[in-house]
C-alpha cells in the first residue's frame, strides 16, 4: 500500500505523504472546542518519548480511486456532547483536507478513546 | 481465531511448564543425575557444533515471536471492536470506547460527597444495551436508597446527554463497603503518622 497520494500535473507529480494528511487532520480536530487531544497508540507514545511530535495514531488510507479514509482517535473534554464534538471534527477535518489538498475524502471515522477534564 | 490464539498460548505455556517439571524431576533422581547432565551436555555440544541446528532453533524462535504478535494483535483488535459503542454520522462512523464512558462516570461522581470510591464497569451487550456496573464505597452518613437512586438517575441522564444515545441503559449498583467516621479518622491519623518527615522541611518557612 502506498504511503502517499499522487496527483499528476503538466509540470510533474505532487505527492502528499499520509503523515501530512494526518497532521492536517489533527490540527483541524484540535481546533474544535471540546477536543482535549488526539488519542495515542504505541508508536506515537514511543515517538513522544523520544521528543518528536507525532500523529501516527491517525490512520490514513487511500483506496484505488484515490479517495481517503481517515480514522482519528480522540480525547474529548468532560461535559461536552460526544456526538456534537465528533460531527464538528468530521466536518472540520473534511473541509480542511479538501481545502488544503484537493483530495476526495470518503470517510472520517472518529474513535473516542477517553474523556478528560480541562 | 481468538479461540485458536488462546489454545496456542495455552499449549506453549503447558509445554514450557512440562519441560521445567521434567527437568527438575530428572535432576533430582540420584541415578539419573549424571546421565542427564551428560545428555544435556551432549545436546548442547551437538547444537553448538552444527550450524543447521542453530539456524533451525533461531528460526523457530523468530517464527514463534511472529505468531505470538499476530495472535496478540488479532485478539486485541477483537476486544477493542467489542468494547465500543458505534453510531453512524453523515461523514463516517463514530466509535466511543467503553473506557471513555467509565472515565465520564468517574468524573461526575466526584461531585457526590457521600461517595468515597467508585469503580465503574461498562458493558455493551449484543442488543446494543449499555449495562453499567458501579462498585461503590460509601461514607457512613449516606442514605443508601436515596443515594443509589440519585446515582442511577444521574448516571443514566449524563450518559444519554454526553453520548446522545437513546438505547436502554441499565445501571446496577453494588455497595462494596461503608466507611464509618471513626475508620475515616483512623485512616487519616495513620496516614499522618506514616508520612515521613523531611529533614529541614520547615526550614525557611515564615
Amino acid at each position: 500500500m502506498s504511503n502517499q497520494n499522487d496527483a499528476h500535473t503538466e509540470l510533474g507529480t505532487i505527492k502528499i505523504h499520509r503523515n501530512s494528511i494526518a497532521s492536517i487532520a489533527a490540527l483541524a480536530a484540535l481546533d474544535i472546542e471540546g477536543v482535549k487531544g488526539i488519542g495515542k497508540n504505541f508508536y506515537s507514545s514511543l515517538m513522544e518519548l523520544v521528543g518528536r511530535k507525532n500523529y501516527g495514531s491517525i490512520r490514513v488510507e487511500f483506496d484505488k480511486n484515490g479517495e481517503v479514509f481517515l480514522d482519528i482517535p480522540l480525547v474529548v473534554k468532560y461535559d461536552f456532547s460526544i456526538p456534537e464534538v465528533a460531527t464538528k471534527v468530521q466536518e472540520n477535518v473534511r473541509n480542511s483536507l479538501e481545502k488544503m489538498t484537493n483530495l476526495l475524502i470518503k470517510d472520517v471515522s472518529i474513535n473516542v478513546q477517553s474523556i478528560e477534564k480541562n | 481465531m481468538r479461540t485458536l490464539g488462546i489454545l496456542f498460548y495455552t499449549a506453549v505455556l503447558v509445554f514450557i511448564g512440562l519441560l521445567m517439571i521434567t527437568f527438575s524431576v530428572v535432576l533430582s533422581i540420584p541415578g539419573l543425575q549424571l546421565q542427564s547432565i551428560k545428555f544435556f551436555n551432549d545436546l548442547l555440544y551437538v547444537i553448538q557444533s552444527s550450524l543447521n541446528y542453530r539456524l533451525v532453533i533461531s528460526l523457530s524462535g523468530v517464527l514463534l515471536i511472529i505468531i505470538s504478535f499476530s495472535f496478540m494483535q488479532l485478539i486485541l483488535t477483537r476486544f477493542q471492536r467489542e468494547k465500543t459503542i458505534a453510531f453512524q454520522s453523515p461523514s463516517g462512523v463514530v466509535t466511543i470506547a467503553v473506557s471513555a464512558i467509565e472515565d465520564l462516570i468517574r468524573h461526575f461522581v466526584l461531585f457526590i460527597p457521600q461517595i468515597k470510591e467508585l469503580k465503574p464497569d461498562v458493558i455493551v451487550n449484543r442488543k446494543g444495551n449499555i449495562i453499567v456496573n458501579l462498585r461503590v464505597v460509601l461514607k457512613s452518613e449516606a442514605n443508601i436508597p436515596e443515594l443509589t437512586g440519585q446515582l442511577q438517575e444521574i448516571t443514566k441522564s449524563k450518559i444519554q446527554e454526553v453520548l446522545g444515545v437513546e438505547d436502554q441503559i441499565i445501571i446496577r449498583i453494588h455497595i462494596a463497603k461503608i466507611i464509618s467516621r471513626e475508620e475515616k479518622e483512623k485512616r487519616g491519623k495513620d496516614s499522618e503518622k506514616d508520612e515521613p518527615k523531611i529533614p529541614f522541611g520547615g526550614y525557611g518557612r515564615v
